[in-house]
C-alpha cells in the first residue's frame, strides 16, 4: 500500500525540494568558479575544451551540492515543538507506507493521516494561534515550532479539495536517512575520486604542457562530475537497501502494519511521539510515531446515530470499561 | 564467545534470508511488536482525560473509596487525624499485557479546584491484570492534626504505558442536606502563580488565541457516572450529559486572575426543593486557560 499523503491549504509543500535545489545551484557555482579560477591561474585560453570543462563543473558541483544538500535538509528539516511529546485520538483516514525508500523522492516511512481528532495530552497546552480558537488540536496543526522559520504551519488536509482536515504522523523507516547518507558520502567519495582520477590519468598520458594543461582540465573536470554523479546514484541506491535490510531486521514494518490493522472502519487510533514542523512541508506532524492504541468496536454492535459517539468510545476504554484493542464479541 | 558468535551467524542468516526473501517457507510465531504497540495501560477513572475529550465529568471517583470502620466518607468532612482506608481500583485496558510493577501515587490537595500544593499519602506497587481483570489496592491515610477539607489525587505509572492520558483522576465530594437555597464556598486555585505560561509571554494580546491564560470558566451540571464493564458499557448512555437538575449556579462562573492571585473563592448556589426525594449530585468543573483545572461534586441529600 501506498504512503499517505497531506494536502495543505496554502504554503509550499516542496519547500525541502527547493532548498535542496539551492543546494543544487550553489555547487553548481561553486564547481563553475573552481574551473574558472583553475582556468584563470593557468592562464589558458578560452576554447571549446575550456567551456567544456567548466561545464562539467557545474556538473559536478551540481551533484555534489545536490547529495550534500538532501543530507543536510533530511537531518534539519524536522524542528520539535515545545511541548515535545503529545499524545491524540483520531480516526485513520490513510494508512500505508510510502514507497521504496530513496532519498530525496521517497523515504518509505509509514503514515497515518489522522482525522476526526482530538487532543488529549499535554492537558495544560494553550493556545497561542489565533486561527485556532478554543480548539486546541487546531493548535496542533497550526503552531509552527522554533525555528521553523515560518509565522504558521500550513493545515493539512486528507484531500485535494481540503474538505477532511487531518494531521500527517510518521513512523521513520532507516531507508530514508541511510539513503542521504549513503548519497551524501558516494557524491563526495565520488568526486575526489573523479579529482584524483583524472589527475591521476593526466600523469599517466603525459599530456602536461600549455595545450594539455586544458585537456587535463577537462578530464579531471569530466571525472569529477562522473564521480559526483554516480557515486551519489550508487550511494543513495546501497544506502536505501541497506537501510531496508535494517527496517526488516527490526519491527519497523510489523509497527506500520499493525497500525494499518488498527485503521479500520470502526477503529479508533490513540498516537503519541513527537510534535514538529515538517519544514519540507510546512506542516505539522506526529514525528516519530512513539505510542500506538487502537479501538475498534464490535462489528455486531449496531452502529450509533450520535456524532459523539467515537470520542465516548475512546472515553469508556481510556476509563478502562473497555478493552483497547478488539472489543470482545461476549 | 561462543554465543556472541552464534548471534552475529544468526545476524548473517537473517540478512539473507531477507536479501533473499525466503520467509514463505513458513515462520510459525506470530509475532506482536511492542516497541509502540501493544503495552499494558494501567488506568482508572481519569476525569482530566475525560475532559480533554469533551466529556461530563464527576469528582466522586468511581474507582476511590475513603472508608472508616467500612463506612464510605466525602472527602470534605474527614476527622482530623484519623486513619482512613484509601481503596482505589485499577484497570488495564490491554486485554494482552498485565501491567506489572504499576507504581500508585496518593496526594491530598486542599478541597477545591486546581491546588497546586500535594502531600503524600501512599505509594504502593501493584500489578494489575488484563482486561477485565482489575486489582484493588488499599492503604491507610493518617489525615493531618490540622482541621481542613480535602481531595485526593491518584496518580498511576508504567514505564510501558500505553496510554498515558488516563494515568491522573481526583477524589473530591461535599455533602450538604437539601434546603433552599442550598450553599458552599468552592476555591478555585490559580495554576499559573508566576503569571502567563511561556509560550504565552512572547504572544503580544492581539495575537493571542481564543483563551488567555488567566480565565477561570466553570460549570455546574448534575451528570451521574453509570459504571459498567464490556459489552454492558455504552458508551453513549455512559457519557450523556446532565443539566442540573434543579436550579444551581456558581458565581462567579467566569473570572481572571490577576497576576500573583493565589486562588478565588466562587459559591455554589443551589435552590433545592425541601421534601422528600432522592439525593442529587452537583459537579463544579473548573478550567484555567481552556486547561482542565479541576472540581468537585457536591451531593445534596434530601429527607427521605
Amino acid at each position: 500500500m501506498a504512503g499517505c499523503d497531506a494536502h495543505n491549504l496554502g504554503g509550499d509543500n516542496a519547500a525541502g525540494v527547493k532548498r535542496v535545489t539551492n543546494w543544487a545551484l550553489v555547487g553548481a557555482i561553486v564547481g563553475l568558479l573552481n574551473v574558472l579560477g583553475v582556468v584563470a591561474a593557468l592562464g589558458l585560453a578560452i576554447d571549446w575544451m575550456v567551456v567544456l570543462a567548466a561545464i562539467f563543473g557545474v556538473v559536478a558541483g551540481a551533484a555534489l551540492g545536490f547529495f550534500i544538500g538532501s543530507a543536510w535538509d533530511w537531518f534539519t528539516r524536522l524542528k520539535t515543538q515545545n511541548p515535545e511529546k503529545i499524545t491524540i485520538v483520531g480516526q485513520a483516514r490513510c494508512a500505508g507506507r510510502n514507497l521504496w525508500g530513496l532519498q530525496p523522492w521517497t523515504d518509505g516511512d509509514w503514515t497515518v493521516n489522522l482525522g476526526n481528532a482530538a487532543f488529549l495530552t499535554p492537558t495544560d497546552l494553550q493556545i497561542t494561534v489565533p486561527a485556532a480558537g478554543i480548539n486546541k488540536m487546531e493548535e496542533i496543526r497550526l503552531r509552527a515550532a522554533p525555528g521553523s522559520g515560518i509565522p504558521q504551519a500550513f493545515p493539512s488536509f486528507n484531500d485535494e479539495a481540503h474538505t477532511v482536515p487531518i494531521l500527517h504522523c510518521e513512523i521513520t523507516a532507516h531507508q530514508g536517512t541511510y539513503s542521504v547518507v549513503g548519497g551524501a558520502v558516494g557524491s563526495a567519495l565520488g568526486t575526489a575520486g573523479g579529482v584524483a582520477g583524472g589527475f591521476a590519468a593526466c600523469a599517466a598520458a603525459g599530456i602536461f604542457g600549455l595545450f594539455g594543461a586544458a585537456l587535463c582540465l577537462l578530464i579531471v573536470a569530466a571525472s569529477a562530475a562522473l564521480g559526483a554523479a554516480a557515486g551519489g546514484a550508487a550511494g543513495d541506491v546501497v544506502g536505501a537497501f541497506v537501510g531496508w535490510v535494517v527496517d526488516e531486521l527490526s519491527d519497523f514494518d510489523k509497527l506500520g502494519k499493525s497500525i494499518e490493522a488498527g485503521s479500520g472502519p470502526g477503529c479508533t487510533l490513540l498516537l503519541g511521539g513527537t510534535w514538529v514542523t515538517d519544514t519540507s512541508h510546512q506542516h505539522n506532524e506526529i514525528h516519530d510515531i512513539e505510542l500506538v492504541q487502537s479501538y475498534c468496536e464490535n462489528p455486531a454492535n449496531p452502529p450509533s446515530a450520535n456524532p459523539d459517539h467515537p470520542t465516548n468510545y475512546v472515553a469508556t476504554v481510556g476509563i478502562g470499561r473497555k478493552p483497547a484493542g478488539d472489543e470482545p464479541l461476549h | 564467545m561462543r554465543s556472541k558468535c552464534c548471534a552475529f551467524f544468526e545476524t548473517i542468516c537473517r540478512i539473507l534470508i531477507i536479501i533473499f526473501n525466503r520467509r514463505k517457507t513458513g515462520d510459525r510465531c506470530v509475532y506482536i511488536p511492542e516497541r509502540i504497540i501493544n503495552r499494558p495501560d494501567p488506568c482508572i477513572y481519569s476525569q482530566f482525560l475525560l475532559m480533554q475529550l469533551g466529556k461530563p465529568v464527576t469528582w466522586a471517583n468511581p474507582d476511590v473509596v475513603i472508608s472508616l470502620a467500612g463506612i464510605k466518607q466525602d472527602t470534605y468532612d474527614l476527622i482530623v487525624n484519623t486513619t482512613y482506608d484509601v481503596a482505589i481500583t485499577v484497570h488495564n485496558t490491554s486485554q494482552e499485557k498485565e501491567a506489572r510493577g504499576t507504581h500508585v501515587d496518593v496526594r491530598w490537595i486542599e478541597f477545591g479546584a486546581g491546588g497546586q500544593i500535594r502531600h503524600h499519602v501512599g505509594h504502593v506497587v501493584i500489578d494489575v491484570p488484563v482486561w477485565p481483570g482489575v486489582t484493588v489496592t488499599h492503604m491507610n491515610w493518617l489525615t493531618p492534626p490540622t482541621p481542613g477539607h480535602f481531595c485526593l489525587e491518584i496518580e498511576l505509572f508504567h514505564p510501558k504505558d500505553g496510554n498515558p492520558a488516563n494515568n491522573l483522576g481526583w477524589n473530591n465530594t461535599q455533602v450538604k442536606t437539601a434546603h433552599s437555597p442550598v450553599t458552599t464556598s468552592v476555591r478555585i486555585f490559580n495554576r499559573y502563580l508566576n503569571g502567563a505560561p511561556s509560550r504565552q509571554e512572547n504572544v503580544s494580546a492581539a495575537h493571542r488565541g481564543g483563551i488567555p491564560w488567566n480565565l477561570v470558566e466553570i460549570t455546574v451540571d448534575s451528570y451521574t457516572f453509570a459504571d459498567s464493564y464490556g459489552i454492558h458499557a455504552n458508551p453513549d448512555l455512559m457519557f450523556e450529559a446532565r443539566p442540573p437538575v434543579w436550579n444551581a449556579r456558581v458565581e462567579p462562573s467566569l473570572f481572571h486572575f490577576q497576576l500573583t492571585e493565589t486562588y478565588r473563592d466562587v459559591e455554589l448556589l443551589i435552590d433545592a426543593p425541601s421534601g422528600v426525594g432522592p439525593a442529587e449530585n452537583f459537579n463544579v468543573t473548573a478550567r484555567q486557560g481552556g486547561a482542565p483545572l479541576g472540581g468537585v461534586t457536591v451531593t445534596v441529600n434530601r429527607g427521605t
